[in-house]
């Protein structure tokens, strides 16, 4: 139980790894005013195009091709599944329009659902793991997310010098920011793991 | 903003600090300077040789479903890049797999398909080449930002990692909570100079 909740917190608090991908930064920092609502939608995409994802890598292309070089499909094929899914989602959901439609666009989504796959390709024993660091990777990425909006919100409001408003506060706050989530995560996992 | 400066490669709007299209990358790639050198060349071999294939092709290529297409085309050049690397280095290729990976990532993301599709061929090519070229340029100069301070080392290709100190001087400029820092402050220096820039050109 302990190395399951370890495993959650190392996927939830990994915001390295979100950032490291690097795609949600153009979304993270865009000038746009959005809501919680609006931000929290695209990642209902990711963790189900992560499960899926998964199923097919792990139990189809590899069973058949050990050799596939994955790596390199990681991206076009998170990219396809992103953009199915959204379009079911919006046309199930027509309500969920204008907080998805356009998001295929920037491949904001995508590379964060490569890495969560990524993660949950290396650590991933069973399919109970992989819905826990699937679960995990979209949630912490939520949260991220969240915060980074509040901090932009939060920024407008400072006197700040000319050339650091905008995009440069942002990233050093997602900069610090990334210090104490993988900080936190360290300490949680070795009270965890002892 | 003219129309000169929109579409400069440093200064434009669709270039990478202002879009901030490569930051994944720039974060990935520049942690070793022999790293960022692969990164520069895949970023040049990937943006040629999928131009060429989609301006060559551009009559199969299929309108909807556009953007899968290029990422498909990218991906495969990307695979190209590796086992070329592969042949010459097996380790540099596993080692720069993962960058490799999100080359393509950066082609789609800066939308140059879209913005070059009306050239022809040769000059989608020069086009996607001069943009890896800046981009590669960006990556080099954070890696010998990083790797000094960060781990205290220089590593050349072919010559091997130098050491000048025993310890780690920054050690958090070797993680990506570092580059994000060192990101943000050579935004707004880069935004100051390219206001000024801008006023200059008008």
């Amino acid at each position: 139980m302990a190395s399951r909740f370890a495993l959650f917190i190392f996927a939830a608090f990994h915001l390295n790894l979100f950032l490291c991908f690097g795609l949600g930064i153009r979304e993270l920092v865009s000038r746009k005013r959005r809501s919680v609502f609006q931000i929290s939608c695209p990642w209902a995409v990711v963790f189900p195009a992560t499960v899926l994802l998964w199923v097919f890598f792990e139990k189809i292309l590899l069973r058949i091709c050990p050799w596939f070089p994955v790596y390199l499909a990681l991206y076009p094929l998170a990219l396809c599944v992103c953009f199915g899914l959204e379009t079911g989602l919006v046309k199930a959901f027509p309500a969920l329009g204008s907080a998805l439609s356009g998001r295929f666009k920037t491949g904001s989504y995508a590379g964060l659902t490569a890495a969560s796959l990524l993660l949950t390709m290396r650590l991933a024993v069973n399919f109970g793991e992989v819905l826990l660091l699937a679960l995990a990777c979209s949630g912490g990425a939520l949260f991220a997310a969240v915060v980074i909006a509040e901090l932009r919100k939060r920024s407008r409001w400072e006197s700040l010098p000319a050339g650091l408003r905008g995009n440069p506060v942002t990233l050093i706050s997602m900069g610090l920011l990334s210090l104490v989530f993988s900080a936190a995560a360290v300490i949680i996992l070795k009270v965890l793991l002892g | 903003m003219n129309g000169q400066i929109q579409s400069h490669l440093f200064w434009g709007a669709s270039a990478p600090l202002s879009s901030l299209t490569g930051a994944g990358l720039l974060i990935m790639a520049s942690g070793r300077i022999d790293s960022a050198l692969i990164c520069a060349l895949s970023l040049a071999w990937i943006g040629a040789l999928t131009m060429f294939a989609a301006g060559a092709g551009r009559k199969v290529f299929p309108a909807r479903g556009e953007r899968a297409a290029l990422a498909f085309t990218a991906s495969f050049t990307g695979l190209l890049f590796f086992f070329a690397l592969w042949l010459v280095s097996p380790f540099a290729a596993m080692e720069s797999a993962f960058f490799i990976a999100l080359c393509p990532v950066f082609f789609l993301g800066s939308n140059l398909y879209g913005r070059v599709r009306a050239y022809d061929t040769a000059e989608m090519v020069v086009q996607a080449v001069s943009e890896a070229f800046v981009m590669g340029v960006l990556v080099l100069a954070a890696a010998l930002i990083r790797e000094p301070l960060g781990s205290g080392s220089l590593s050349i290709p072919g010559w091997g990692v130098f050491r000048f100190t025993g310890t780690d001087p920054l050690a958090v400029l070797s993680a990506s909570s570092g580059v994000l820092l060192l990101l943000g402050y050579a935004l707004a220096l880069y935004r100051r100079f390219r206001n000024r820039y801008i006023r200059e050109e008008d």
